[in-house]
């Protein structure tokens, strides 16, 4: 019975014919082959329902399944028997069976597992805990979900969607119907989302920071890094290319799902007593209902995470995208900029930073040192505590993945930025800034108070230090620290200078006034409809894996005027502000969707540059 | 490949015990094993490791079959050993505990029961198990040339082989007693039955399978006897990867150790170790064994446990400095590419690295007569923001094979130096390290060191000059070992060093604080165009090829620095006799030029100290075991440069500045604190000639301030009195 449906729904059966064939033997590479051979495209993709918007008991078992997700923690690699024999009760007629994609010795109950057999083989797989991106935004999510054609039918959009970060529902009721234009489930998840509201009424505590893990303490804690999140997380067994993963990827894996609950513990059971910590236990074996298993057969690491874009730049879809882009760059980038600069009260200058701040991406590491990152740091904010949020709101909208981090003396004391390793549990505790590259981080510094900052919130801040200049976090892991790299942009939301260090610092310049800001930025709500909205995601996206060098003669020019500058007065321009200015060329270049600077440009940099040092000149016998 | 024939592998072993040799010291045979199992026929020692270099030695097929089968070949050899043990025993011992009676009664029933051979009746299983009759256990010792493994590459080809790993304890059970053969006694017939146990948990025996019992059906219950059976230490351990194993990006693994009989209590949390021992499989049993078919939890049975600390390692990898490695280093300009080795990223700055070189390498300790002079070599970075120091410092802390990296604006005293913190768990007051006594003999990297509180400032005083820290809070008093280099940078006061100002001044920190830094170095961000251009075409170049562009020289591995540098730390170089004598010289000639220099460092007898430190820092670099005068000359170089570097500037800044200030300057100078304040015209004119100043400046300056009323010069113009 060949088709769809054979492949999809009895991948277990292709494997061990595959196994048998092969003289009771099968290599990844042959499953692998048989796959990808089905796989070819993206629309036979589509077909395969994915664990981030089905939920689990929708799903058949040891069926195919796709997952998208980032990778948290990195198991010890486990044992298990590659090929087992199985014994017929009543006819003693002995068979070999393959072992690989599955978690339990599968057998007709004539038969019985012989576990003491000589034919049997011990191989090993690694085991990943995967949790749903952190700080995924929701336009990608529903994106991903109705790209997607399943008979599951309404069920898929019944989705595990995190729920939006702001408070306030009237305003996300909007931004849905803003979002979710021409989306046909729409209805169904906005149903959806005041049910599931309802049901979780502590994750309105977790956004805030306050109540930073309260949401989990009825269920086992599934070690999300942003708090409030509640995703579908994965126990992903791997069997191959295990050197090719890093912990903060962020993967699609397809693979067989697995939830027999034969593989459930419980509590009460007492035996490995000895061996395990109950801790350790319920962090590696969760009950498979909660954190189902996949074994992996295809993987595809995704370099972005825009729904709206092929995952390969290769691909003829992307390329198309990009001139499409470029044919009317100027229009969407002026547009852009205008709802920037809205947003920032009208400072055209901040909204230049700002688009600039967004396409950064660190694209190298000279030694330690990362290079095109541009941490922002926008001080004068309006002092509203709505500010933050509202700003938040707006990014998230363009941006795929975005988090916002209200940084007040609290939050600092108690929230656990840095991942920990739990020796106890073994396993990796998250923190808020496990994160995966590109994501925006919003901290939200207008909140701070003074106050006492304990020893946990010393090294938060150090740790946020460190992240912006360095761009790693030192993972906790007891006995020493780890650095791992990190490709995130960090922007600062303050009164005055920011008390944590940044690249750029722009002071506001309000032009624009108004009472009530909530209604100030509705009013920005009609610009951003889904198609202009889709135009942008698609432009951010894109500018971050464009190909930008200087010419020789720029270069040239570049460094005459670093030296020229340096003559007079070599405060004018230290090393570092080299490196920022040819850092915002980049950008800025980058932003005009152009491959090489040109002097013009460099101009216009340094122009920018000089204004937003007068701005810092004459704010500072202010602050 | 046939089934091996383990009789004839047995035989081999007992050959191999009863045979083996090696030559001892006064030329007879000493045989290494027959002596042990003597000892262990009397029962006064336990464990007998296999050394696998002599079984190498010995019979090579052997040693690889251990090494790929180590589990079934440890019974094997421990059957051997029983086999043989017999007649190894030269006289009665004394019964130990109850267990030895157990034996001895056991044995004797055996006899008396059957004194014709085996049983046949019985049940096969109802014989005493050998485990039960042990009284010593075999460990095997791996070929010293097995290399250690990373965790991570401890994979399932490798269950069921002895493995060498490294790593660090993350956890370790306490020990407990574990069952190795349950004794059950039928409470019908009498008779006992023995369970040999190899997985973490047993089902017991509930039926009498006696031959009474079978035959009669009288259905005897059995009970287990405590005293009767055979308990082994037992203890858990969990290691993780040593940092240097993982690969960027990955998460270190850890691995289940189990430790039985002597391999117990050897190792706490956080100990580094180096473990031997066979990679297994865990059996499970039951229903989860049932449920979880196809997976199996992996340990590795532990046969030599061996603690390391993390210099000894170091050195370890020093010793393996290869002859290759040796010629790449000792060339003539060693001491150049060393240094520019440090940071190679920076430009420039070539003397500053030296320091920083010397600082790593550090001068020898001395204790004339009890008094401790620090060998370490404390150094503080100035210089104007954006200078690359905290690149420099960070370099060093990823040098350095021990280093702490701290800001001073991010610890308090208690964070530099040690805490009393109670324990949460038990209420316990303990001591907690702060990063000074973490970085013992090591380097404390201090960046923002001005920004620091003043009263957390004092804390490094004792640091500095005592090397250690004393405590005396909450009822702990102690005085913890803090032999550290501390490489301090500071940003000057007001943002920019203000070359007219003192050092102290500018970057307000103390002279008591500031004398302990052997080098005080300014780095200053100076135009100049060729400097700049090649800097502007550095930074572009990084930002266009995402490294740094290739330097001019390869810059030394960082491995093998560190391994060179700890070469060098082995050294303890001397001041000869004849050297002491001009380097007093030099030290008076320092002094006088202080003096009539009035610059604006100062000259103690720390300096002096300093000058020794370097040299024989500087010696040490060289591997030579005496100073010479090359090094004392090159040490108080850089104490020149160093010096240079903080006045320099102020000939910089004021020569275009105003002369007429800086007579002015002078003559203020000369003029007597107290009484009348007038000062020859005739002395001012020979001072200031004196100091490169033309006659005609100085008659202007002295009409110029006349003018200003600063001063009023007398009829004769001979004399000048301040107003």
């Amino acid at each position: 019975m060949p088709g769809v449906e054979d492949w999809m729904n009895c991948p277990l059966n292709i494997i061990q014919n595959l196994f048998d064939q092969n003289g009771q033997n099968v290599t990844s590479t042959q499953v692998k082959e048989y796959f990808s051979k089905k796989l070819t495209g993206r629309e036979s993709l589509a077909w395969i329902p994915s664990l981030n918007d089905v939920p689990v008991h929708n799903l058949r078992p040891n069926t195919v399944v796709k997952y998208r997700c980032m990778i948290q923690d990195m198991f010890d690699p486990e044992l298990y028997l590659g090929v087992y024999e199985v014994n017929d009760v009543q006819t003693g007629q002995k068979s070999l069976k393959c072992g690989k994609y599955k978690d339990i010795a599968e057998c007709t109950p004539q038969q019985i597992v012989n576990m003491e057999s000589s034919d049997n083989k011990p191989m090993d797989r690694q085991t990943f805990y995967c949790v749903p991106i952190p700080g995924e935004a929701d336009w990608v999510k529903l994106a991903y979900a109705n790209q997607n054609i399943s008979d599951h039918g309404a069920s898929s959009s019944q989705s595990r969607l995190k729920r939006p970060l702001e408070d306030d529902q009237e305003k996300r009721g909007e931004k849905h119907s803003n979002n979710q234009n021409g989306d046909i489930n729409g209805d169904v998840s906005m149903e959806a989302e005041s049910v599931q509201q309802n049901n979780c009424p502590n994750q309105a505590n977790g956004t805030n920071g306050t109540g930073a893990r309260s949401g989990t303490n009825c269920k086992p804690d599934l070690n999300h890094p942003l708090p409030g999140e509640t995703g579908l997380t994965c126990l992903v067994k791997i069997y191959d290319d295990v050197d090719t993963f890093k912990v903060n990827d962020v993967v699609e894996f397809i693979g067989i799902l697995s939830v027999d609950p034969a593989m459930a513990q419980f509590p009460d059971s007492q035996e490995g007593e000895e061996f395990e910590t109950p801790e350790e236990r319920q962090a590696h074996s969760p009950p498979p209902s909660l954190v189902p298993r996949l074994h992996v057969i295809l993987y595809n690491k995704l370099n972005h995470d825009n729904p709206l874009l092929p995952p390969l730049k290769t691909e003829s879809a992307y390329t198309e995208a990009l001139s499409s882009l470029q044919s009317n760059i100027v229009n969407l980038r002026n547009e852009l900029i205008s709802v920037l600069e809205y947003s920032l009260l009208g400072d055209s200058l901040a909204a230049e930073y700002l688009l600039s701040h967004f396409i950064s991406n660190i694209y190298g590491r000279a030694d330690v040192m990362p290079l095109g990152k541009l941490s922002l740091n926008l001080s004068n904010c309006p002092n509203s505590r709505y500010y933050g949020g509202l700003m938040h709101r707006l990014i998230s909208a363009i941006l795929t993945k975005s988090h916002l981090l209200p940084m007040t003396i609290e939050n600092m004391n108690t929230m656990k930025l840095i991942p920990k390793k739990d020796i106890k549990a073994n396993r990796l505790e998250s923190g808020i800034l496990q994160l995966s590259d590109n994501t925006q981080l919003l901290i939200d510094e207008t909140l701070l108070q003074t106050g006492q900052l304990n020893p946990q919130g010393v090294k938060n801040v150090t740790a946020l230090g460190n992240l912006i200049t360095w761009q790693k976090v030192e993972y906790d892991f007891n006995f020493h620290s780890q650095p791992f790299s990190t490709n995130v942009n960090v922007l600062i939301l303050s009164e005055v200078k920011s008390l944590l260090p940044s690249d750029v610092q722009v002071p506001l310049n309000k032009k624009l006034t108004t009472d009530n800001i909530q209604e100030y930025f509705e009013q920005l709500d009609s610009r951003l409809t889904t198609e202009f909205l889709n135009k942008l995601r698609t432009y951010i996206t894109l500018t971050h894996t464009m190909d930008y060098s200087v010419s020789e003669d720029l270069q040239k020019v570049i460094q005459d005027d670093f030296v020229d500058s340096r003559k007079d007065n070599p405060k004018a321009m230290t090393i570092d502000d080299f490196h920022a200015l040819l850092n915002l060329l980049r950008l800025q270049t980058l932003s005009h969707c152009q491959p090489n600077p040109t002097p013009e440009m460099w101009n216009k940099v340094k122009t920018m540059e000089r204004e937003r040092r007068e701005r810092l000149t004459q704010a500072a016998p202010t602050s | 490949m046939p089934p091996r024939d383990y009789t004839e592998e047995k035989n081999k072993i007992s050959t191999f015990l009863r045979e083996f040799y090696t030559d001892s010291k006064d030329g007879g045979k000493d045989f290494v094993y027959g002596q042990q199992l003597t000892k262990i026929a009397h029962r006064e020692q336990v464990a007998l490791t296999i050394d696998l270099d002599h079984v190498f030695e010995h019979d090579p097929d052997l040693a690889e079959a251990v090494v790929e089968n180590a589990r079934r070949y440890v019974n094997l050899f421990a059957d051997s050993v029983s086999d043989i043990l017999p007649d190894y025993k030269e006289k009665e011992v004394v019964y130990k505990d109850s267990l030895d009676v157990y034996i001895e009664h056991r044995l004797l029933m055996e006899t008396r029961n059957h004194p014709d051979g085996p049983e046949v009746t019985r049940d096969p299983k109802n014989k005493y198990p050998s485990e039960l009759m042990r009284r010593y256990e075999v460990y095997f010792k791996a070929v010293s040339n097995q290399k250690h493994v990373a965790i991570r590459d401890v994979k399932a080809e490798n269950i069921g082989e002895l493995c060498c790993v490294k790593g660090i304890v993350t956890r370790a059970t306490e020990v407990k007693p574990m069952m190795v053969v349950a004794t059950y006694t039928c409470d019908i017939c009498g008779n006992e039955t023995y369970q040999p146990i190899n997985s973490p948990s047993f089902m017991p025996l509930i039926m009498c399978p006696s031959q009474d019992c079978t035959t009669n059906k009288s259905g005897g219950r059995l009970y287990l006897q405590t005293r009767g059976s055979k308990f082994v230490k037992f203890q858990e351990i969990k290691i993780q990867e040593h940092s240097d194993q993982v690969p960027v990006g990955n998460i270190p693994r850890s691995m289940t150790l189990f430790c039985r009989g002597e391999t117990t209590r050897l190792v706490q949390p956080g100990d580094h170790v180096s473990v031997t021992g066979i990679f297994m499989p865990m059996l499970k049993t039951g229903f989860q064994g049932m449920a979880q078919g196809l997976l199996s939890d992996t340990y590795l049975e532990s046969h030599r446990l061996i603690k390391m600390n993390k210099t000894e390692d170091d050195e370890l990898e020093a010793a393996e400095l290869t002859e290759d490695e040796l010629k790449q280093l000792a060339e003539d300009d060693f001491y150049d590419k060393l240094a520019s080795s440090i940071a190679p990223e920076i430009y420039g700055h070539e003397d500053v690295k030296k320091a920083l070189l010397l600082l790593l390498v550090g001068g020898v300790d001395k204790s004339p007569r009890g008094m401790k002079i620090r060998g370490n070599i404390n150094i503080c970075l100035m210089g104007d923001p954006g200078v690359a120091k905290s690149q420099l410092l960070s370099y060093i802390d990823r040098l350095a094979p021990r280093s702490q990296y701290t800001t001073g604006r991010g610890s308090s005293g208690v964070g530099l130096t040690a805490a009393v913190m109670k324990d949460p768990l038990t209420g316990e007051m303990t001591l907690e390290g702060g990063a000074l006594v973490l970085a013992d003999q090591g380097v404390c990297c201090i960046d923002e060191f001005d920004k620091m509180m003043d009263s957390d400032r004092t804390a490094i005083h004792e640091v500095m000059e005592q090397q250690t820290i004393s405590i005396a809070k909450a009822g702990i008093m102690t005085s913890l070992n803090a032999r550290v280099s501390i490489l301090a940078a500071a940003n000057p006061a007001y943002g920019r060093y203000n070359p007219k100002k003192t050092v102290e001044q500018n970057i307000q920190l103390p002279a008591a604080l500031l004398s302990r830094f052997d080098l005080l170095w300014l780095i200053q961000d100076k135009a100049d165009r060729e400097n700049d251009l090649r800097l502007a075409q550095h930074i572009t170049y990084v930002h266009q090829h995402n490294v740094h562009p290739p330097c001019q020289f390869t810059p030394l591995d960082m491995k093998l620095m560190r391994r060179y540098i700890a070469l060098c730390k082995k050294k303890q170089p001397t001041v000869p006799e004849g050297l002491a004598e001009y380097i007093t010289s030099a030290y008076v000639e320092m002094r006088k030029e202080a003096r009539n220099n009035k610059d604006m460092t100062f000259t103690s007898a720390r300096n002096l100290l300093a000058v020794l430190r370097l040299s024989t820092a500087l010696a040490r670099l060289r591997l030579a075991d005496a100073v010479e005068k090359e090094d004392v000359n090159e040490s108080m170089r850089l104490m020149e440069m160093s010096r240079d570097t903080l006045n320099s500037q102020t000939d910089l800044t004021k020569r275009p500045q105003n002369i007429t200030d800086q007579i002015f300057a002078v003559i203020r100078e000369m003029a007597p604190d107290k009484g009348v304040k007038s000062v020859k015209i005739a002395d001012i004119m020979e001072q200031c000639t004196s100091k490169g100043y033309k006659p005609d400046a100085v008659d202007e300056c002295i009409e110029e301030y006349e003018e200003l009323n600063v001063w009023q010069v007398n009829q004769a113009r001979s004399k000048l009195t301040f107003v």
